[in-house]
């Protein structure tokens, strides 16, 4: 925590959350642009019910763009590293549970722009975003400019 | 933090349901029509689908080979009669086990899941590639040929390298 409000650590945090903004915001534009292909990913994973893969595939791009805007923007940024963990979380569970039940599919991450089997390395891959975006929560709140500066701080009290 | 966790998942809900309103929600029909109908490896419309029915049919024609895209252990556990397998674990063709199918008629591919088997359409886009002739993938896969009753064996690859 001491780490993440210096310095270095703001500059880690900042990284690391466009970083996940990126990933965020590559994962939503082509699977916004074609919810029917990232339906069929849903259903792929046969752990939805029909009923709520339509509603699945339009509303997880949207909120999946707006985690990544705000991450990207610093706008209730910590707030949208703990949706991101959440939805990282519940995943690489759908991953875990495709693994476990032998169905081989891709991922749907991104759409269909970048096909990768489901496997452990897309487990990691998550787990690994997952311990970023709780780097981002617990960090300061940074504005995405200035990056030295918290966007609470005084600078009449920094002196 | 709770707050702006909040605000952050009711604006990412409403915006996604307006989008929904909008844009209309894909149909089971839809969806699933897109998998059935799509070719099973985009970039090359020459690799097509084949029927299990139709599959069955080939199934004594030796000019025809299957070619078992699961790992070598699923592969003992049951294939369909004198597939070849060919493991797509590492994502690549074992050259020597590929040179087997270079000569035949047509290549059929498979793998353990139904809809969209991803180890089939890779191994068939490789062997495409390769210079097989007349790839098809399996649709259904090995489950639907074993719930169709549809002849099958246990044990290892006898004519793999």
């Amino acid at each position: 925590m001491v780490f993440l409000a210096s310095a270095r650590g703001r500059i880690v945090v900042l990284a690391l959350r466009l970083v996940v903004a990126g990933v965020f915001l590559a994962a939503a534009i082509p699977k916004v642009l074609d919810p029917a292909s990232f339906a069929t990913d849903i259903d792929n994973y046969r752990m939805v019910p029909d009923a709520l893969i339509g509603p699945m595939s339009v509303g997880l791009p949207l909120l999946e763009a707006i985690v990544g805007l705000a991450l990207l923007t610093g706008v209730h940024a910590r707030g949208a590293a703990i949706v991101a963990s959440g939805m990282l979380v519940a995943f690489a569970t759908a991953m875990v549970q495709a693994i476990g039940r032998g169905i081989d599919l891709d991922c749907g991450c991104f759409g269909h722009v970048v096909e990768t089997q489901v496997g452990w390395l897309t487990v990691g891959r998550n787990v690994v975003l997952t311990l970023s975006c709780a780097v981002i929560a617990l960090g300061p709140d940074l504005p995405l400019w200035p990056i030295w500066r918290p966007r609470n701080a005084r600078p009449d009290l920094e002196a | 933090m709770l707050v702006e966790t909040l605000r952050v998942l009711v604006v990412g809900v409403c915006m996604g349901a307006g989008y929904g309103v909008v844009a209309g929600v894909p149909t089971a029909s839809e969806y699933r029509a897109a998998t059935t109908c799509a070719p099973p490896v985009e970039t090359h419309p020459e690799i097509g689908w084949i029927e299990q029915d139709d599959a069955l049919a080939l199934l004594d024609d030796v000019d025809v080979v299957f070619v078992d895209a699961r790992s070598a252990a699923d592969y003992e556990t049951g294939h369909v009669p004198n597939a070849i397998a060919m493991p797509m674990d590492t994502g690549a063709i074992d050259e020597s086990t590929a040179s087997l199918v270079r000569g035949a008629r047509s290549v059929i591919t498979y793998c353990d899941t139904s809809g969209e088997c991803a180890q089939s359409r890779r191994l068939a886009l490789l062997l495409a590639e390769d210079g097989a002739h007349d790839v098809r993938v399996l649709r259904g896969g090995i489950p639907e040929w074993l719930s169709n009753d549809y002849p099958a064996e246990s044990g290892p690859c006898r004519v793999c390298p």
